[in-house]
């Protein structure tokens, strides 16, 4: 166990730089968004009052208030959590690959580590979930200091609600990475880490049967989506559901656990028998 | 002992080995001999578990290779292993880690002969150095069996004969060794069996001295004649 968690600060070490790096570029890219944004809307306000004299009411007509989805919505926001997004989806494929085709190949160093080689799927699939985490704590930490940004540069009167709440609602369909309940958080942070284990064995395939491991892979995915999401499309074809919600949120749950089982077998199979350096 | 039986190697459709059976005893220099291509690599990295055979078997004391028995086996790649944002320190302290038989001393007087530092950058190093720092790491754990796989091979003069010395030296006793080389002159007087590898098959064990003794010939003429007929060939 130790040697595990060795594993997995070994792994979040090598990828620290990056991701320390994009972590701080999406603060000051967010934080500039928030000032530019809010001061912005002041110029407005200000300009609506020097030019035509108008008072509160007749602004608020003309220009709205201040709503933070603005700002969420904006470049300013996106652009840098996209950036994160596309750069984690991209690393979930080189935290395998760079160990065998990297200028040294690191993968000889950890297949001949005394632990258990489900050891090192586990690890890498841990990191990139602590990864996933980190960033959208971080995200709801810019967006406390942005809070009080907008809070700082435009009047309560100009402004729509401030609450944490409303703020991450500003994401739309985006606000299912930010859970709102400890069952939502163990749903999401489960799902998210069994979609971790269901790609890592795909690459293993990959691994394993290069050309056709390719297809296998990719079939591999596909079915475990299908497992995944079979319950529902049961109820859309038969159009009526055999079971209460709460029951469909367990026989999701065996699903998804069944579906990580699975997916660590095969890997830890694959690991053991099939990839070769 | 690592016993190697009936074990055949194909990599899509070509046979790299066809049946091939030795044994590496403890406390022996067993030397793989044979030209490039012929599966020297492969046999290696077969015996780590790091590629499968695809016929046969590989035992290690018995035991078919598993996560623990890597604290009891050593292995040098011809291919640089280490992180190249790692220092030598950081190597050193990977392997501290994960590696319950690691020699800390044997560790830092292996980086005195090489002429390293903890602090060297492996990115900065030559390839020969990088090569002594695998090297180093493989020599610094008090494992039952060591595999260096053409530690000679590609590196500059000086660091050729760092290495040669450390080779040939008080860290190889008391240890079973395979060591694959192109340059038998430099390991014949520690060698105490040669395997020849040719056409994917073993061609010949040689014991050393008792062949050399009873063939009138050295280990070298013997592996010129081996060439000679491969020629021929």
């Amino acid at each position: 166990m130790r040697k595990g968690s060795r594993l997995i600060f070994f792994e979040f070490n090598r990828a620290s730089r990056m991701y320390f790096t994009l972590l701080t570029v999406m603060f000051f890219t967010q934080i500039l968004g928030f000032f530019v944004m809010s001061k912005g809307y002041m110029g407005q306000v200000e300009h609506y009052i020097r030019t035509y004299g108008l008072d509160i009411p007749a602004i608020q007509e003309a220009i709205g208030i201040f709503s933070p989805e603005q700002i969420i919505q904006s470049p300013w926001v996106m652009a840098p959590l996209s950036l994160c997004i596309v750069y984690m989806i991209a690393y979930t494929f080189f935290i395998w690959y760079r160990d065998w085709y990297g200028a040294n190949v690191f993968i000889y160093r950890l297949f001949m580590l005394p632990v258990s080689r489900t050891y090192v799927f586990i690890s890498k699939a841990v990191t990139i979930l602590l990864m996933v985490i980190g960033i959208i704590a971080f995200q709801l930490f810019v967006l406390y200091i942005g809070k009080w940004i907008i809070a700082g540069n435009i009047p309560i009167d100009f402004r729509g609600s401030l609450s944490m709440l409303d703020i991450v609602m500003g994401f739309n369909y985006l606000t299912i990475f930010f859970p709102f309940t400890t069952v939502q958080f163990f749903t999401l942070f489960g799902g998210m880490f069994i979609f971790i284990t269901i790609v890592f064995t795909a690459i293993l395939l990959e691994r394993s049967f290069h050309l056709k491991g390719i297809i296998y892979g990719l079939m591999y995915i596909i079915g475990s989506i299908v497992l995944l999401i079979s319950p529902s499309i049961t109820e859309i074809i038969l159009q009526r559901s055999f079971v209460y919600p709460a029951e469909m949120f367990w026989i999701q749950v065996g699903l998804f656990l069944i579906s990580a089982y699975i997916s660590i077998r095969v890997s830890t199979y694959l690991l053991e028998k099939k990839v070769h350096v | 002992m690592i016993k190697l039986s009936n074990v055949t190697k194909r990599f899509g459709r070509k046979w790299v080995l066809k049946e091939i059976s030795f044994q590496i005893p403890k406390k022996q220099i067993t030397c793989l001999v044979g030209r490039n291509g012929v599966g020297k690599t492969t046999i290696m990295n077969m015996i780590m578990g790091l590629t499968h055979p695809t016929k046969g078997n590989i035992t290690i004391d018995g035991e078919r290779i598993h996560s623990s028995l890597y604290d009891n086996i050593s292995y040098v790649p011809d291919q640089a292993t280490m992180l190249n944002q790692m220092t030598v320190g950081d190597a050193m302290d990977f392997m501290r880690g994960f590696y319950k038989n690691w020699n800390d001393e044997q560790a830092l007087e292996l980086l005195y002969l090489f002429s390293l530092h903890k602090s060297d950058r492996i990115q900065a190093l030559s390839k020969g150095a990088r090569k002594k720092v695998d090297i180093l790491l493989g020599l610094s754990m008090d494992a039952e069996y060591i595999l260096l796989d053409e530690p000679f091979s590609g590196v500059d003069p000086n660091s050729r004969k760092q290495i040669i010395d450390v080779c040939t030296g008080h860290f190889m006793e008391n240890r079973g060794i395979l060591i694959s080389t192109h340059d038998m002159l430099e390991v014949e007087h520690i060698v105490n069996r040669a395997v020849m590898i040719e056409d994917g098959m073993v061609h010949r064990v040689l014991e050393i001295e008792e062949d050399e003794e009873t063939e009138k010939k050295t280990i070298i003429d013997m592996l010129k004649e081996v060439d000679a007929h491969a020629e021929r060939k």
